[in-house]
């Protein structure tokens, strides 16, 4: 079982430290998940879907650039390049969200209600549920009580520079902003929180309307951090696609959304294999071969990411281009279809390849 | 006839690159398809059929034997050059005229001919092999990534997976 979460509150930096890289490791375990279903959809085809997908997506990435920028601010290291920071799917998430896993899967409802048992707000989660904001509040509170104990001290002003700048995260799903006290700390933790469950309500009451806009109906746990346009959080965003109709002003989590149909074809849809492990590829080696290219991307992406935030923020460009470079990769992969007949199309296993491994390797 | 696992077969052997990695371009039933609309069924199983007699390319007496019997042959040869510039440009070149004269579909009628070469699909042009055995990437689609133009440029093939 991948489940790394210490039930505890945060009393040292030792522990805030182990809890922002469990955020990294969290916020990254989710996009093999998205990604996998992005991609499987079909090119030119369920728009509204994949910008849906896509732009949660770059809010992970956005979220996860947050949680490493918090850890070098409080001088601690993010580790990135290891085959442990990945989980191997299906995985229970690495906060301790033991009640269900996530599967890599193709565009389907089964993946969408994954995808909602992944953003399930606290105030609709089972007594007892962990979830992903509770997990960042438990940072929340421990920023602050190491605050009140070390004071400015927490933040040296050393760490400053080691972040990741705004200027390297063009286009991304969010304002990088650099950390450096308190204020600003709590500023990038809301910023994940707000996009993922929602701006966080002390009276949740499932019959309030969401605060969406007068006119597109599409509005944002953002806006008040950003000044964009409003938009539902992950949750909610989710939530449309499977039921396959648009919020609007006036609706409400009881509701329902009540606004214009979402077109969505299911059929449209590369079947992939879900979860799928690397032995499933054994009996067929050219297919394997492209996993292991794929998986060799991505074990370079860990590494330019894990050097970018250890001092070489210079390398996030390169890092992008390889992210890129990994979407074609599993795009290509996706469109073969098993020799064995079973309709089943391939699709990449997302595993790290340690150095030693890599070919031409020691 | 739609023979998809003939024609990825034969494209293998022409383009150089592996069924999976032509699969992975999503357009190979339009350029099987194209292929079918230019040529005629009797040219193309001859191709399919002389290809397979031969085997595979790497052994260099077959090679001489696909440069005699397929490349330098009259009716075989510009069929096989097209098949590889369209998966390479993702352009459809007409065929000679002398070949059409002795080859071509039976009906000359103007829309049985290409009147010019063209780009096969919006995606077909993304999906050129050019831009990977250049180690680059269509302009204006597949992005690199910002300022990912000022570094080094990799080969197509960079590592030995075997």
């Amino acid at each position: 079982m991948y489940h790394k979460l210490q039930k505890r509150p945060i009393e040292t930096l030792e522990q805030l430290h182990y809890d922002l890289q469990l955020a990294i490791e969290l916020e990254f375990s989710t996009l093999p998940v998205y990604l996998t279903a992005l991609y499987s959809i079909e090119e030119g085809t369920n728009q509204c879907a994949c910008t849906v997908i896509r732009s949660v997506v770059m809010e992970e990435m956005f979220h996860l650039t947050n949680a490493a920028n918090l850890l070098i601010a409080t001088g601690g290291s993010p580790a990135i390049n290891s085959p442990e920071f990945l989980p191997t799917f299906p995985t229970k998430l690495p906060d301790g969200e033991t009640w269900f896993e996530a599967d890599l899967q193709k565009f389907s409802p089964e993946a969408l209600q994954n995808f909602l048992n992944i953003e399930m707000p606290a105030a609709l989660a089972k007594e007892g549920d962990i979830t992903i904001g509770e997990f960042y509040a438990g940072i929340e509170n421990g920023l602050q009580t190491l605050h009140n104990r070390i004071g400015p001290e927490l933040f040296p002003a050393d760490c400053h520079d080691k972040q990741i700048a705004h200027k390297y995260y063009y286009g991304g799903g969010g304002e990088i902003t650099p950390v450096t006290d308190l204020a600003s700390a709590n500023f990038a933790l809301n910023a994940i929180i707000a996009q993922g469950e929602g701006v966080p309500d002390e009276c949740w009451d499932p019959d309030q309307p969401f605060p969406l806009g007068d006119t597109t109906g599409i509005g944002s746990g953002d806006h008040q951090l950003f000044m964009q346009p409003r938009e539902l959080s992950h949750y909610y965003r989710f939530n449309e696609l499977l039921l396959g109709y648009r919020y609007v002003q006036g609706d409400t989590p009881n509701s329902g959304p009540t606004g214009p149909a979402i077109p969505i074809d299911y059929h449209q849809v590369y079947n992939v294999v879900k979860n799928p492990q690397p032995e499933h590829y054994q009996p067929y080696p050219a297919i394997a071969r492209l996993d292991t290219e794929f998986n060799l991307t991505l074990s370079l992406l860990l590494d330019q990411l894990h050097l970018a935030f250890n001092g070489q923020p210079d390398l996030l460009v390169a890092a992008v281009g390889t992210m890129f470079g990994l979407k074609e990769k599993a795009s290509s992969m996706m469109r073969v279809p098993l020799p064995d007949h079973s309709g089943r199309n391939a699709t990449p296993t997302w595993r790290y390849i340690a150095a030693k491994d890599r070919p031409g390797g020691c | 006839m739609y023979r998809l696992t003939d024609f990825y077969r034969l494209s293998a052997t022409l383009t150089g690159y592996d069924e999976v990695e032509l699969q992975g371009t999503g357009v190979g039933p339009t350029y099987c398809k194209t292929l079918s609309q230019w040529v005629r069924q009797d040219v193309i199983q001859e191709l399919y059929h002389r290809a397979e007699e031969i085997g595979s390319l790497e052994c260099e007496s077959n090679q001489a034997q696909f440069y005699d019997r397929i490349w330098n042959c009259a009716k075989l040869g510009p069929v096989a050059r097209n098949i590889i510039k369209m998966w390479y440009l993702s352009i459809w070149y007409q065929l000679p005229a002398d070949w059409n004269a002795l080859y071509g579909v039976d009906d000359f009628s103007a829309d049985k001919q290409p009147v010019e070469d063209y780009v096969i699909s919006s995606n077909a042009y993304i999906q050129g092999l050019v831009w990977n055995a250049l180690g680059s990437h269509p302009m204006g689609a597949k992005q690199p990534g910002y300022g990912t133009w000022a570094f080094p440029g990799q080969s197509a093939k960079p590592l030995n997976l075997d």
